[in-house]
């Protein structure tokens, strides 16, 4: 059982990763941003090409992949949301090129790599450390570590520092914001450097946990969609809540209902709160008189 | 009067001329062509072979040939034509699953044999009683497997399967064999192709604590599953299937891939020392210069089991006389190995079982 909630919290980690991404590309751009999915993905594929092809060593290869993440984020913005922003385009005209950058993305590395499941780790297998009768790997704890650090310093700094504040201000209004000086697009070109990052890290730590496929993006992507949703767009806590709940229901549902139904109970959950919920968990729900 | 002569124009065309007639299905054109073209080589050696020796049991043999194309309708009409113009009570054929499918309902309406030298899918072990094959079923690996596991004592094992045909046909297939054996099955659960995580699963290997695990998919998902199952810290004796020797699978599991243990049918080994095979291989390469390989093996083992249940008949050979022989033969030792055939004419053929030992597939010591 101690097991189950190991598994969980690294499912969790994993969503909340890519998760807070999403989520503040989300709040100041207004669009469902899905080929951050690809920006995952890619992470994983460069940390191949730097490890793997140039031979640099893991730390390195890591670091420089992630900055690729960054800039690979930031010529989206730059080369085709920004464009399209600036001609007025909505949000669903956004989330349909979005959903092309996706395909065009993933298609590219399937070309490039194969579409065969390609290694980057030893072939020595580690053993898990025991953590209350549960094991887990040092990348697992890595993992989770990774999420939970990103997590509380994404929370800070949207609190307590300047871009925080003006990341906030261009969230809540665009135009307001604008008027007190604020350049709504290099707020949303930060939201987007940040985000793809830490796709990025998530992409490498995935990929070094259990190798990497051109369609990796994916799942971890919708879960974290789905976590955004439950948890509500406006805080991490939020969010983090909503990872946590997803990774259950994914893990206690694997564990009753047979793996084949980790997906699937995604968006029973999804479902079940858009009915009951759909202001999230930490939403607060808008009475007449404050609206 | 009509009604007597054609009865006599049928049986002139049966052939109580002491003739043996074999018509043969192969796609002599086409993408498969050269699969043909190497299955007709080992068959006009073997009938020359025959032939010279004064035919199966004294009766010469006559091949005709008809190219299907590997298309099932072609393959049909040239199967309709070998049995309505030449009369043949056998046909040797496809080499490709999909037109020996299309071909055996026709075989099976006018009893006549039909013998495939290498068409593996499942859905022929059902496709009739007057259907054969040489080639085992993908499902006799999972019968394989399953009694090593019984051999072994052990009575529980998990099966964790790929949520497509083939992952889902051998996982029934063990589960069947092994509970009749008096094994139980803790856990059976599906995974879908696309999935990495694993960790739902395995866990309850954990809490169940099987003796053995049966991993039914490919290479590439076997080495994921395997690698978090050790790292899991679970050291679950692991079964899995053919399709794990691949040199891919052991880049991909590592140190997880040792002691992974799975089936391989036996085939044709040109290197062997057995007398027999010495002999195809010599009398091949010297008639056309180069090795036989495994569908020459198959072409040629298929003509000769004809040939070895055909000589031993004394009525007239017709497709229900061939068939009873066929039936009734018990083992018939070819150039591939050895020959028997189930109540589904499906070949069972000894099946060895391989292991991975130090970083290599090697053969699992006791098995036979």
């Amino acid at each position: 059982m101690n097991q189950l909630v190991a598994n969980a919290a690294i499912s969790a980690a994993i969503i909340l990763l890519v998760g807070v991404g999403f989520a503040l590309i989300y709040r100041v751009g207004r669009f469902f941003h899905f080929a951050h999915g690809a920006a995952f993905t890619a992470g994983a594929y460069m940390n191949l090409v730097f490890f793997r092809v140039f031979g640099l060593p893991q730390p390195l290869s890591a670091t420089l992949s992630v900055l690729t993440c960054i800039a690979l984020g930031c010529t989206m913005e730059l080369a085709v949301y920004r464009p399209l922003r600036k001609r007025s385009a909505s949000g669903v005209v956004q989330l349909v090129a979005s959903l092309g950058l996706y395909i065009l993305l993933t298609s590219l590395i399937s070309l490039a790599f194969g579409d065969q499941t390609e290694s980057v780790r030893s072939a020595t297998i580690a053993k898990g450390v025991s953590v209350a009768g549960a094991r887990l790997t040092d990348i697992q704890i890595t993992i989770i570590a990774c999420a939970a650090v990103a997590a509380s310093m994404v929370a800070w700094a949207l609190r307590y520092t300047k871009a925080g504040r003006e990341f906030r201000a261009v969230a809540s209004d665009p135009e307001l914001a604008a008027i007190t000086g604020v350049r709504s697009d290099r707020v949303i070109l930060g939201a987007f450097a940040v985000g793809s990052g830490l796709a990025g890290i998530a992409g490498i730590l995935v990929s070094l946990d259990v190798d990497m496929r051109p369609t990796m993006g994916l799942l971890p992507l919708l879960s974290a969609v789905v976590a955004v949703l439950v948890g509500g767009v406006g805080r991490v806590l939020g969010l983090v809540m909503g990872a946590i709940l997803i990774a259950s229901a994914q893990n206690v549902g694997g564990w009753y209902l047979g793996q084949q139904w980790r997906e699937p109970v995604v968006f029973v959950v999804l479902l079940g709160f858009l009915f009951v919920r759909p202001e999230g968990v930490m939403g607060k729900k808008l009475t007449k008189a404050t609206v | 009067m009509v009604a007597v002569v054609i009865a006599m124009i049928v049986a002139i065309g049966q052939g109580h001329d002491d003739e043996l007639r074999i018509g043969v299905v192969f796609p002599l054109t086409g993408d498969a062509a050269s699969y043909g073209e190497k299955g007709r080589e080992a068959i006009d050696l073997a009938v020359s072979i025959v032939n010279a020796e004064g035919g199966c049991g004294g009766r010469p043999v006559r091949v005709i040939y008809e190219d299907s194309r590997a298309d099932p309708k072609t393959g049909v009409s040239a199967i309709r034509k070998l049995i309505s113009a030449d009369h043949v009570p056998i046909v040797i054929g496809d080499i490709v699953s999909a037109v020996t499918l299309a071909a055996a309902p026709i075989a099976e309406n006018n009893r006549v044999v039909l013998l495939s030298p290498t068409s593996s899918s499942p859905a022929i072990t059902n496709a009739g009683h007057y259907i054969y094959r040489i080639w085992p079923s993908d499902l006799a690996e999972g019968r394989a497997i399953a009694k090593l596991a019984l051999s072994r004592d052990y009575r529980r094992v998990s099966i964790f399967h790929m949520n497509n045909d083939y992952g889902t046909s051998i996982a029934q297939v063990f589960k069947k064999t092994f509970e009749a054996g008096g094994g139980s099955i803790p856990v059976m659960e599906a995974y879908q192709a696309e999935g990495t995580d694993y960790r739902s699963f395995l866990a309850k290997m954990k809490m169940d604590a099987p003796d053995a695990l049966y991993i039914a998919g490919y290479f590439a998902d076997t080495a994921t599953i395997v690698r978090q199952l050790r790292e899991l810290g679970l050291s679950t004796q692991v079964l899995g299937t053919t399709a794990v020797e691949d040199d891919k699978f052991l880049q991909l599991a590592g140190d997880a891939a040792e002691g992974v243990i799975y089936p391989l049918a036996t085939g044709f080994d040109p290197a062997s020392s057995d007398a027999q095979v010495q002999q195809f291989v010599k009398k091949f390469r010297s008639r056309y210069g180069h090795e036989p390989g495994w569908v020459e093996a198959q072409a040629y083992d298929a003509f000769m089991l004809i040939c070895h249940v055909a000589s031993r008949l004394d009525e007239d050979v017709t497709g229900e006389a061939l068939k009873k022989a066929l039936d009734t033969m018990g083992s018939y030792k070819g150039v591939a190995g050895v020959i028997e055939f189930d109540e589904n004419g499906d070949v069972v053929k000894p099946v060895v079982l391989k292991t991975v030992r130090n970083g290599v597939f090697s053969r699992l010591a006791g098995s036979e």
